[in-house]
């Protein structure tokens, strides 16, 4: 069992306990000290009275210091680390709740945040960055449990085991996956072919398909004769490339579903395909293989279809999963601790000398009142 | 050690008129101006008793038989020197507001007078160890005891009851004690007193005293040390001072009431207050009673 004091600066306020004494030491040296024969005649009539006023004495040096000494204690912040406290820093709990780039909607949100001592919602371009912020939050939060929740759809290569690996052991790792919220729609890119020619054009599509449609069809034929290649919005090449490939190979465009899906797992490795038999590669680094890649697929006689994102095996999830670990021996404690019980034995001991202080003086005025009666 | 250092000339030469008398019979070794507690023929006429076969032809009284037709024998009354005892106080609490230079002045005029008018005077006093100077007649003697007197000092750790104790062993005959004290130990000082009275000795008691320790008029609030035990009170003498004076005049009354109610001759002398009306007034009261 130890203390841990939230405010140790304050304990310089225990020199002050030097004060009371020096108080106490220059008010007894301003006696003089008379040599007497006998203090039998003084004992007779005062000495009760002063035996009891030098207990006092001594009783209210020891009240003043102890009320400097408490206030000083109390100031500083102690925080007994007994074992129910400690007990008590497990049973809680401060929860990062990381979310990935997808749409999470709200509920899921709250029901990450439920039952947590403190919590907070961290969204980062990489997976990264968003665990080593949580990290530097927990640092700054009071001793509990440590838990971080990842939010979202959980596609492939939005963790690693490197990202994994960065976290403190102590801290828990917990995945929720989510479903995707309906996106709205959103106006995007589409790169129409026409006359032969490529042409810019933009359409209205779901939100969340971040991609770049291009089509040889008529505008109007979008919908129902429509060969569609959907990349990353940045990548207008890689979808110019793929549409020459389909174009080359003599795809008809008129078949409703026939689509050329580039899905993207991360920032740089996508697949391309039709319905199965994904082709994983880095996408951007090699326009031209894509290109091909599309060009074989397309030529397949599978029909092709718009691609769900990978996500992350059940098997993985469960291996990065863990529980929350011991609380950080350098976290802050901020709680207010066991103070509040010295300030209130300060309290006491104010109550107490004011007493101390008056009481001498209601004798003396109780005295005189009954000498003047007398 | 000269006698002015004990007690001046002045304070002697005001008292050398008076005489100090026993007041109960003492036993003396020569004739002297004290009662004898035997009956022979001297000076003083005591009465008349029936002549007996074998008296004296010398003291009969011829006149009373002219005049009764019958044989009286006169009986004189013998007198004797006394022996005084002065028995100080040189306890601690008799240093305060010259009380001791009191007694010990006291004792010198006393001695003085002691031994002026023949008689032997002795002083003893206990400290860590007793102060004695024996009994002795004659002036020779007067420069020792004057020069025990004034090496006295007051701080001694043995209280007056314990000089009244060896007093009652060293008194081998009965003679005069004169206590000077505060009697701050008074009830076992007092009750060696009686026992001195009981043993046939006529004790004096001098309650020497200092104006402020009777009004206690010591100044403002102070931490009061007890010069006997050392114990420490802090008073304030302004609030203390009416029932400090009630408690101890009240003392005081107590003391002098029993010693009188045995007989003890009881003198109170204030330091600082005029000496020699009081010790008169004394003198002349006990020449009266013996």
């Amino acid at each position: 069992m130890s203390i841990f004091w939230t405010a140790p600066a304050a304990l310089i306020g225990l020199a002050l306990v030097a004060l009371p004494i020096a108080v106490h030491l220059l008010a007894r040296r301003n006696v003089r000290t008379l040599p007497y024969p006998s203090l039998r005649f003084l004992r007779q009539t005062q000495l009760a009275a002063f035996r009891r006023r030098a207990i006092e004495d001594a009783a209210l040096l020891i009240c003043r210091l102890a009320i400097v000494a408490l206030a000083a204690l109390a100031l500083a912040g102690p925080v007994l680390q007994n074992d129910a406290r400690q007990a008590a820093y497990l049973q809680r709990v401060s929860r990062a709740i990381v979310l990935t780039r997808d749409g999470v909607d709200r509920e899921a949100m709250e029901r990450a945040a439920d039952g947590a001592f403190r919590s907070i919602v961290i969204t980062r371009l990489t997976m990264a960055d968003a665990l080593a912020e949580a990290s530097r939050w927990f640092d700054e939060q009071p001793p509990s449990a440590r838990e971080i929740v990842i939010l979202g759809a959980l596609r492939r290569g939005v963790l690693n085991d490197v990202d994994v690996a960065a976290v403190d052991r102590n801290i828990g790792i917990r995945f929720m996956p989510a479903t995707i919220e309906t996106p709205s729609t959103t106006v995007v890119p589409i790169l129409s072919r026409r006359a032969g020619k490529l042409v810019a054009i933009s359409r209205q599509v779901r939100a969340d398909v971040d991609a770049t449609q291009v089509t040889d069809g008529p505008l109007s034929a979008v919908s129902t004769d429509l060969v569609r290649i959907i990349a990353s919005s940045t990548d207008t090449p890689l979808a110019e490339a793929a549409l020459a490939a389909a174009l080359d190979a003599g795809i008809p465009w008129t078949n409703f579903n026939q689509r050329i899906v580039i899905a993207w797992d991360g920032a740089d490795t996508g697949s391309v395909g039709r319905n199965t038999g994904l082709i994983r590669m880095p996408v951007p680094a090699a326009v031209q293989a894509a290109a091909d890649a599309v060009r074989e697929v397309l030529l397949t006689a599978s029909r092709p279809r718009f691609r769900e994102p990978v996500l992350i095996t059940a098997e993985q999830l469960a291996a990065w999963t863990r529980s929350p670990g011991a609380p950080s021996a350098d976290a802050p404690i901020a709680d207010e601790g066991d103070r509040r019980w010295l300030w209130g034995a300060v309290l006491v001991l104010l109550l107490i000398e004011w007493r101390m202080r008056r009481a001498p003086a209601a004798r003396q005025a109780d005295q005189s009142e009954e000498a003047r009666v007398a | 050690m000269s006698r002015s250092h004990v007690v001046t000339s002045t304070e002697l030469q005001s008292l050398r008129d008076l005489e100090l008398m026993t007041k109960t019979t003492v036993e003396g070794l020569r004739q002297g101006l004290h009662r004898s507690p035997f009956h022979g023929y001297s000076a003083e006429f005591s009465q008349y008793r029936h002549y007996r076969p074998g008296d004296d032809l010398k003291y009969v009284d011829w006149k009373a038989f002219a005049r009764t037709d019958r044989i009286y024998t006169r009986q004189f009354r013998e007198t004797t020197n006394v022996s005084a005892l002065f028995v100080v106080d040189i306890s601690k609490s008799m240093d305060f507001g010259s009380k001791f230079v009191l007694a010990r002045t006291v004792a010198a005029v006393l001695g003085t007078l002691v031994l002026d008018q023949g008689d032997a005077a002795g002083v003893l006093a206990v400290d860590e160890r007793a102060h004695l100077v024996p009994s002795r007649s004659g002036h020779h003697h007067l420069r020792l005891l004057l020069s025990e007197l004034a090496s006295l000092a007051p701080g001694g750790s043995a209280s007056i009851a314990e000089a009244l104790r060896r007093a009652a062993t060293i008194l081998k005959r009965r003679g005069l004690v004169i206590v000077l004290s505060d009697l701050y130990e008074d009830d076992e000082a007092i009750g060696q007193i009686r026992r001195l009275a009981r043993m046939g000795h006529d004790v004096i008691v001098i309650h020497t005293l200092s104006r402020g320790e009777m009004t206690l008029d010591v100044g403002g609030a102070a931490e009061f040390v007890d010069l006997e035990s050392g114990r420490r009170m802090t008073v304030q003498p302004s609030a203390a001072r009416e029932s400090y004076i009630a408690a101890f005049n009240h003392w005081l009354h107590h003391v002098e009431q029993q010693l009188r109610r045995d007989g003890i001759d009881y003198l109170r002398l204030i330091a600082g207050e005029p000496l020699e009306p009081a010790l008169r007034r004394f003198l002349v009261g006990r020449r009266g009673l013996s």
